[in-house]
């Protein structure tokens, strides 16, 4: 029986097309559920049109996983890579494997996910729950509709480095397919750049998507000859953008200081708040808590002062959230390793509890990446870009002070800031 | 937050690999804090999994993105690659764990000669040739050298036995010279 074709209005890819085996997922509990869980937190108490829910990012991630896909296989391929492509009766069921394993990502996000992560229980992480939602028995006649083994769709979900049984299962194709939506070029990437810029009116995250994609290729690394995801030298302008793309969101949006202040007390709530102070990693009690029971529980406890998470709930209920006492600046960061740190030891001798550290840096970066020049050469990227080293990593860090003492807290660091600066760090024992 | 005193043994493994002329390049740390940890008894928290080419850790890697972002390490464009370099912030590192890197420091040294020329394809086959060792407790030299041929498919025999062999001899070496071997 032919397979009907639905399609899904999107207002970054136009349209996104599925068919009915993929819709079958798209209809399933673990995957409805996104809905209920924002793709940026709290982020809409700072950029109010930030919404979006994860729901639309997946179906995104999906769509892109088969552009990306339909183009790698479909490109002129470097006689060094030729043995690791399957034969091409096969194409078809990985192009699905791609697809799914895109879809079904981010199924083991709990509320609030990324301000959360370390409150799982049993020393989980969302990747554990995603596999086993994805292995689990309820999704077990989606994926035999197909038919495609669980385990090829939760490989490319999830990635080596978090993959349970460790990365040493995972084939040169394993990671090829999980690169295309984790990788320097990964399309969760470009996806959530795309939609995260739209929905909080910043323009920063835009770039040339299409010209991109339409440039990747498999190529043997120039270190180790691996194959691995690469751009024709044509595409190293919108490569580039991407970086800088990425590190202008990182700066502006994922970073910003409010933001991270109602993290911060998002997770003092959460901690107070869930059984024992984590996340339940049972599947069942996962499907169930989505950001509509967490923030009707700070809604509930903004107000009961006997509640559990009362002070944090207050803060984000009525805007009561940490102001910035410091936030690290370039000359400070000439003489001093760690200036926000330096500032918050100072000042919580002072201030105690009502100060806070928070600080960042960001963990993946790839600007490193194999480039076919013109002659046929594949060197690196960095050779070929005069831009990709310029970027550097993002990194914050910040001194937060309640608000009721922000005014002589700002006092104190007025009269101190030099004297903390100066002085050397002391090593201390691990 | 980054583990800021990781990253100052890591920096000095790099700084120690620039100061003989390594290329220096992702292979190279990975293998070299590999090698540390596990033949030279540093004690570094970033755990290492078996992956498509030998020991690798995903924790350092973006430990390494970090530190870049940090200013504390920057990377140097090469045609086959980027090289690793210390940063222009990387005297404040030293500066605020110099007991660490000093404890470290024969460590470092003696790993740091050891692989600083070596070529990834050379690198490889050592590191697993390690892993294997560490993994499979009591086993000999022959039966590691199989095992390891397990794992690196392409390797020939004498080339898997010289790894064998060369891992043992430092062994030998890193005892002599005091570390835990």
């Amino acid at each position: 029986m032919a397979k009907h074709v639905h399609e899904i209005r999107d207002p970054i890819h136009n349209f996104i097309t599925v068919d009915s085996d993929e819709r079958a997922v798209i209809d399933s509990p673990p995957f409805q559920r996104l809905r209920d869980i924002h793709q940026l937190a709290l982020t809409y108490l700072v950029y109010p049109g930030a919404t979006h829910r994860r729901f639309e990012h997946s179906l995104g991630v999906m769509e892109l996983a088969g552009r990306v896909f339909d183009v790698l296989v479909r490109a002129k391929r470097h006689r060094a890579v030729e043995d690791y492509f399957p034969p091409q009766d096969k194409l078809a069921y990985w192009r699905h494997v791609v697809r799914m394993g895109a879809l079904c990502h981010d199924l083991g996000h709990m509320p609030f996910s990324h301000a959360a992560e370390g409150l799982m229980a049993n020393g989980y992480h969302h990747e554990n729950l995603t596999v086993d939602i994805i292995r689990d028995e309820s999704m077990r006649s989606r994926w035999e509709a197909f038919p495609l083994r669980a385990d090829d769709v939760a490989k490319v979900a999830v990635g080596p480095a978090k993959w349970p049984g460790g990365a040493s299962e995972f084939s040169p194709w394993d990671k090829l397919m999980t690169d295309i939506v984790t990788d320097a070029f990964g399309v969760d990437r470009v996806d959530y750049l795309l939609r995260d810029s739209l929905h909080a009116g910043v323009a920063y995250g835009r770039f040339d998507h299409y010209r991109l994609i339409d440039t990747l290729c498999v190529l043997p690394s120039p270190v180790d000859e691996a194959p691995v995801i690469g751009i024709e030298a044509g595409g190293i302008h919108a490569a580039e953008a991407l970086q800088q793309a990425r590190y202008f969101m990182f700066s502006q949006l994922y970073l910003h200081r409010v933001r991270r202040a109602y993290d911060l007390h998002l997770l003092d709530f959460l901690s107070a708040w869930l059984p024992g102070g984590k996340y339940s990693t049972d599947i069942t009690a996962h499907l169930r808590m989505t950001d509509n029971e967490v923030l009707a529980a700070i809604h509930a406890a903004a107000p009961d002062s006997s509640a559990a998470g009362h002070e944090a709930a207050l803060r984000i209920v009525e805007r009561k959230h940490f102001r910035v006492l410091y936030s690290r600046r370039a000359e400070d960061l000439r003489m001093s390793l760690e200036p926000e740190r330096a500032i918050y030891e100072g000042a919580r001798e002072v201030f105690g509890d009502a100060v806070r550290l928070d600080g960042y840096r960001q963990e993946t970066q790839s600007i490193d990446f194999a480039v076919l020049r013109d002659d046929g050469a594949v060197v690196s990227s960095l050779q070929e870009s005069e831009i990709l080293n310029r970027i550097p990593g993002a990194a914050a860090g910040y001194v937060f002070v309640v608000p009721e003492r922000k005014e002589e807290a700002r006092r104190w660091l007025a009269a101190n800031h030099d004297v903390i600066l100066s002085q050397p760090r002391k090593e201390t024992e691990p | 937050m980054t583990n800021l005193r990781e990253g100052a043994i890591i920096v000095s493994l790099i700084d120690a690999l620039n100061q003989r002329g390594s290329f220096c390049g992702e292979t190279h740390v990975q293998k070299g804090a590999y090698f540390l940890r596990e033949l030279a008894g540093v004690p570094l928290e970033s755990p290492f999994t078996l992956y498509l080419y030998g020991p690798y850790s995903f924790r350092l890697h973006e430990l390494l993105n970090e530190l870049r972002a940090e200013e504390l390490v920057k990377l140097e464009p090469k045609p086959m690659g980027a090289s690793w370099r210390p940063g222009d912030r990387y005297s404040l590192l030293a500066q605020a764990f110099p007991t660490t890197i000093s404890k470290v420091r024969p460590a470092v040294e003696f790993i740091a000669e050891r692989v600083a020329k070596l070529g990834v394809l050379e690198l490889e086959p050592l590191a697993t040739a390690l892993y294997v060792e560490r993994t499979n407790p009591g086993l000999n030299a022959e039966t590691r050298a199989r095992e390891l041929r397990a794992i690196k498919t392409r390797l020939d025999e004498a080339t898997a036995k010289k790894a064998v062999e060369t891992v043992d001899s430092w062994h030998d070496q890193a005892r002599s010279a005091g570390l835990p071997g």
